[in-house]
């Protein structure tokens, strides 16, 4: 009876940290939706979202250079880090001998705790010397920043892979590339779009290390070598100077609610990937 | 496959030990330390925190350190966030004090002002650059986007890189009311959120131009406006034009502690040490 108790009571206790976990996340969403709302309603969810000017002082408030940005920096930090990700997984599962594998597999996985605003450092006295503050210095940082994710995740799908294809395309004469290729790889693809799509996540919520390298100007990016503004940056720099329940303190909460979407929305396509992937 | 893993969250975990060891260690030091201090007969005793504007930080901590030791038993806390920050939380009480680098303007808050120091702005740029000196038309000019081209100034043809303040930076709402005026800067410029940063990239690049709080200026070369050096003297006579006041604001006539460290920083002690830490004397 009383092993019965403890069964039902540990239960519980696992369901109410589960439950304070959905909790916060709802709490976090409800504030800045709250938040966020009158600027949707004053602005116009249209105006705010395809304006293309930004000034506190004049009033106007259109994010739609921030969104481009976010987005610029996103696609073109994946653009670089993907094939190096994978490829470098690939050396790390297939190719790697067990030494050197024991060396570069804690090396990248020790690049995620170093602090972002370290990142921003050293892109800031390497990179943007080189380049000026501009979209393609963000996006170099950023590359970085996101490889440990693809790599690792990308390794642990392609090991995830049984041994028996492989060796099964070893067998009908296939060479080791081709294995990789032809049968790994596709194997592997739900895994590694998960990587993909984590390493996004990652992405476009970087902040603190983008604001130090990208510029910083309202403007819609027209090349690479363009400075730009993004999303998260916008919120960083500005939220210390709104006075609780301006239009500008809204206008940016609602900020912060187009960029929970554009989370929320990769992170749902991570999950349905990965669900596709086990099924 | 995942020995690696575990091994590595083993380290982390030796880690995390080590380090809460060592908080440990530095806390009871900081508590035997600390209780010494009790012996001293000084009156005043209390908290004092403040946070506000970045340009008036670094002089604050000074003038804070100064404070404290000749009354230990006073805490003084300083922290950034830019004036408006300031400003705001020293109206919701979350701060005895704020520190502001702008004038209060009817949208604030009604506070008691209390002058620290005055403030020279300058206009710095790259070592390398051989411009000297600017009339305040030029660095409009540069500042709307319509001088492009360190060339058509005297120096060098080479694009500039031109760098501003974030909307709401105290240091930003002078150079905008003293320089710009009624005009606009371009929305081409960077924009960066800190004295430091800026600072730092003008170093970096020979091609830039932008604005710091005149504590702020070294390893760049601060220009001549209208053909007057930011100097300590000439900011202190106000010859040169970007000159403002850096303010601490209290939600009510202040006492006690916080009226004690106000009249320090006014007084000649606290004076003597803005003037060491590179701003301009009331």
């Amino acid at each position: 009876m009383s092993r019965y108790l403890v069964d039902k009571a540990g239960r519980r206790l696992v369901f109410l940290a589960a439950l304070v976990a959905i909790l916060i996340l709802l709490l976090i969403a409800l504030f800045t939706f709250k938040e966020g709302l009158p600027a949707f309603l004053k602005i116009g969810f249209v105006k705010f979202i395809f304006g293309t000017k930004w000034s506190v002082a004049g009033g106007e408030f259109g994010i739609l250079p921030f969104i481009l940005a976010s987005i610029y920096v996103t696609l073109g930090a994946l653009l670089l880090s993907v094939p190096l990700g994978v490829s470098c997984a690939i050396f790390l599962a297939e190719v790697a001998p067990h030494r050197a594998r024991e060396i570069v597999r804690p090396t990248v996985e020790l690049l995620v705790g170093i602090p972002s605003v370290v990142y921003g450092l050293v892109g800031m006295l390497v990179v943007v010397p080189r380049m000026g503050d501009s979209l393609l210095a963000a996006i170099i940082v950023l590359t970085v920043m996101v490889l440990p994710t693809i790599i690792s995740i990308s390794e642990d799908s392609l090991r995830a892979v049984p041994h028996g294809y492989k060796e099964g395309a070893l067998a009908l004469g296939a060479t080791h590339w081709q294995a990789i290729w032809h049968v790994m790889l596709p194997q592997a693809r739900s895994g590694i779009a998960t990587a993909v799509i984590l390493g996004m996540g990652r992405a476009i919520g970087e902040t603190m290390a983008m604001i130090m390298v990208i510029g910083n100007s309202i403007i819609i990016p027209t090349s690479p070598l363009s400075p730009a503004r993004t999303l998260t940056g916008t919120l960083a720099m500005e939220l210390g100077y709104a006075s609780p329940g301006s239009l500008h303190w809204s206008a940016l909460f609602a900020t912060g609610v187009v960029l929970f979407i554009l989370i929320l929305a990769l992170n749902s396509i991570a999950f349905i990937q990965r669900r596709e992937g086990e099924g | 496959m995942c020995y690696n893993k575990d091994s590595l969250a083993l380290g982390v975990a030796k880690i995390v030990k080590l380090f809460r060891l060592a908080i440990g260690v530095v806390l009871c030091l900081g508590l035997i330390l600390s209780s010494g201090g009790l012996v001293q007969a000084q009156g005043l005793e209390g908290t004092i925190k403040l946070s506000g504007s970045t340009s008036l930080q670094p002089v604050t901590m000074k003038l804070a350190e100064a404070f404290g030791s000749e009354h230990p038993r006073v805490n003084i806390s300083v922290s950034g966030g830019g004036s408006s920050v300031g400003i705001r939380e020293v109206d919701e009480g979350m701060v005895d004090i704020g520190m502001s680098s702008r004038e209060l303007t009817s949208d604030d808050p009604p506070l008691f002002i209390h002058p620290i120091c005055r403030d020279g702005i300058a206009i710095i740029v790259n070592l390398r650059n051989p411009v000297g000196g600017l009339t305040r038309e030029q660095v409009v000019r540069i500042y709307t986007g319509e001088i492009t081209d360190w060339g058509e100034i005297g120096g060098e043809w080479e694009k500039i890189t031109v760098i501003s303040r974030e909307e709401g930076s105290g240091t930003r709402a002078c150079f905008d009311e003293k320089v710009m005026k009624e005009r606009k800067i371009f929305p081409q410029s960077l924009v960066y959120n800190s004295n430091g940063i800026i600072r730092t990239k003008v170093a970096k690049d020979p091609k830039a131009i932008g604005y710091v709080s005149l504590g702020y200026v070294s390893g760049v070369k601060p220009v001549a406006i209208e053909g007057v050096e930011p100097t300590m003297d000439n900011c202190k006579s106000e010859d040169y034009p970007l000159v403002r006041r850096l303010l601490f604001v209290t939600h009510d006539e202040p006492g006690g502690v916080i009226k004690g460290f106000i009249d320090f920083c006014q007084g000649d002690a606290g004076q003597k040490i803005v003037a060491e830490a590179g701003y301009v004397t009331l």
